[in-house]
């Protein structure tokens, strides 16, 4: 008959021996291997799903932006910024040159008006002659008076920018007392 | 052969290790690198397209953006002669010296060339001196320098000058018939003397090319200027124009109803009393597109 001894110790030595083997170093090297190579899958097929997303999106982007349509929808549009552009500095470069003209001196009857309707009785006109912008008026008259008198006349109308004249001289002959008046005209607008 | 913990465990990490740098170097820099190359595609793209689906509806507005300045520019432009010859010029100036009955001396013509437009304007420069400065500093009234408005742009330009003979009634009427055409012909020289009655008159004819428009004019049809001064005169007198009854003798001018509508011109008295010599439209001479 078996004596039944309390051996415990074998017991224990038993259990502990298990545990070893369970937690032995290659069981937890096998371990740490099997859940890297999990976590560096996982990893490299998060990479690779990313790239693959990416592809797709970009394979999209390039198909809609490069698509026949759009395409010449783009030229056309960059033709119409360019005529836009194009007709913008044309129509500031005309309208400078119509503000110019606006501007310009123009030489009419409204000016032969004012030098005649301001000519003293005793004085005559010999020749007008106009270029750019001004005008000069040969006049004879009786008297040396007849010339400030005229001019001063012409300067109240305001309607010259400048009214000067250079002397006169007295013709024996025709007994007239000669001058030019020369009257710079006013632009435009 | 049997390792000990140790070296089992070192031989663990050196494969570890190996795993690691495998995967990183094979699989994880290669795809990272090439992620970020992707991203900045896909940046770049999507750049792209927001620059694309922003573009497209203004597609519409740019059209209408485009009329409507076309519209402008053909408006500024058609204040401008379209560039012209010397034979469609004499169109606009003939009318008058018919309208007027001038006799045309003789007439020059100017090549075309390039030049800015000046206006004519001669600016005036008034004196300054010390004295004058401090008395517009106290009274602060400061004489502004005179100035006008330029242009850098350029245009064709042509001279034309012609002598005439004429009263000076008649010069005075042809200086506000040519004012009347508004357009950018412009008289630069205009002499007269009272006592032979000569005109001397100069004109520059500023042009430019434009944008087909509708409203340019054609220049077509045979025109018999005539005019001697028959009636002659010097200042004020000569009467009404076109009393010599010579105008309009051709016919052709009177047709339009322009230079002398209804009629040969001057059998009215006045000369043109439909309708300006020269005025654009005149069937005969000078239509619009």
């Amino acid at each position: 008959m078996k004596k039944n001894d309390m051996n415990l110790l074998e017991r224990y030595q038993e259990i502990h021996k298990e545990r070893t083997n369970r937690f032995s170093a290659a069981r937890i090297y096998i371990v740490i291997l099997a859940g890297t190579l999990l976590i560096l899958g996982a990893l490299t097929l998060q990479f690779w799903m990313t790239e693959n997303g990416l592809k797709s999106d970009i394979t999209t982007l390039r198909q809609y932006n490069e698509n026949a349509q759009v395409q010449t929808k783009m030229a056309e549009i960059a033709v119409l910024k360019e005529n836009v552009k194009s007709l913008d500095t044309m129509l500031a470069e005309v309208k400078s040159i119509n503000a110019v003209f606006d501007s310009a001196v123009r030489f009419n009857s409204y000016t032969l008006d004012v030098l005649y309707s301001t000519l003293p009785t005793n004085v005559k006109f010999t020749a007008i002659t106009y270029s750019e912008g001004v005008v000069k008026v040969d006049v004879s008259g009786t008297r040396p008076s007849d010339f400030s008198n005229y001019s001063l006349r012409l300067i109240n109308e305001a309607y010259f920018k400048t009214v000067t004249y250079s002397g006169y001289t007295f013709d024996s002959g025709a007994n007239l007392y000669n001058a030019t008046i020369e009257c710079v005209m006013k632009g435009g607008n | 052969m049997s390792f000990s913990k140790r070296e089992q465990f070192l031989l663990f990490f050196m494969g570890m290790v190996a795993i690691l740098i495998f995967f990183i170097t094979i699989f994880i820099l290669p795809m990272n690198t090439s992620i970020n190359s992707l991203k900045t595609q896909k940046s770049t793209l999507q750049s792209q397209k927001d620059i694309i689906d922003a573009t497209l509806p203004q597609a519409a507005v740019l059209k209408t953006q485009q009329i409507t300045k076309v519209a402008d520019v053909n408006a500024e432009l058609a204040k401008i002669e379209s560039p012209l010859l010397a034979s469609e010029f004499e169109r606009w100036l003939l009318p008058l010296t018919t309208k007027y009955d001038m006799r045309v001396v003789d007439a020059i013509f100017s090549e075309p060339a390039l030049s800015t437009p000046t206006g004519n304007v001669v600016l005036v420069e008034e004196p300054v001196y010390g004295l004058k400065t401090m008395i517009e500093a106290y009274t602060k009234d400061v004489t502004l320098p005179d100035s006008t408005i330029t242009s850098k742009s350029v245009l064709m330009k042509t001279n034309y000058a012609y002598t005439l003979l004429t009263n000076y009634k008649r010069f005075r009427g042809m200086l506000d018939d040519i004012a009347a055409w508004n357009t950018s012909f412009f008289v630069t020289d205009a002499s007269y003397n009272f006592a032979t009655g000569v005109v001397k008159l100069g004109i520059d004819a500023y042009t430019v090319d434009k944008i087909s428009y509708v409203g340019d004019k054609i220049y077509q049809g045979d025109y018999a200027a005539t005019g001697d001064n028959s009636s002659g005169g010097t200042l004020g007198s000569g009467g009404s124009t076109g009393s010599g009854g010579s105008t309009g003798s051709g016919g052709s001018t009177g047709s339009g109803g322009s230079t002398g509508s209804g009629g040969s011109t001057g059998s009215g008295g006045s000369t043109g009393s439909g309708g300006s010599a020269g005025v654009i439209d005149d069937g005969s001479t000078i239509i619009s597109k």
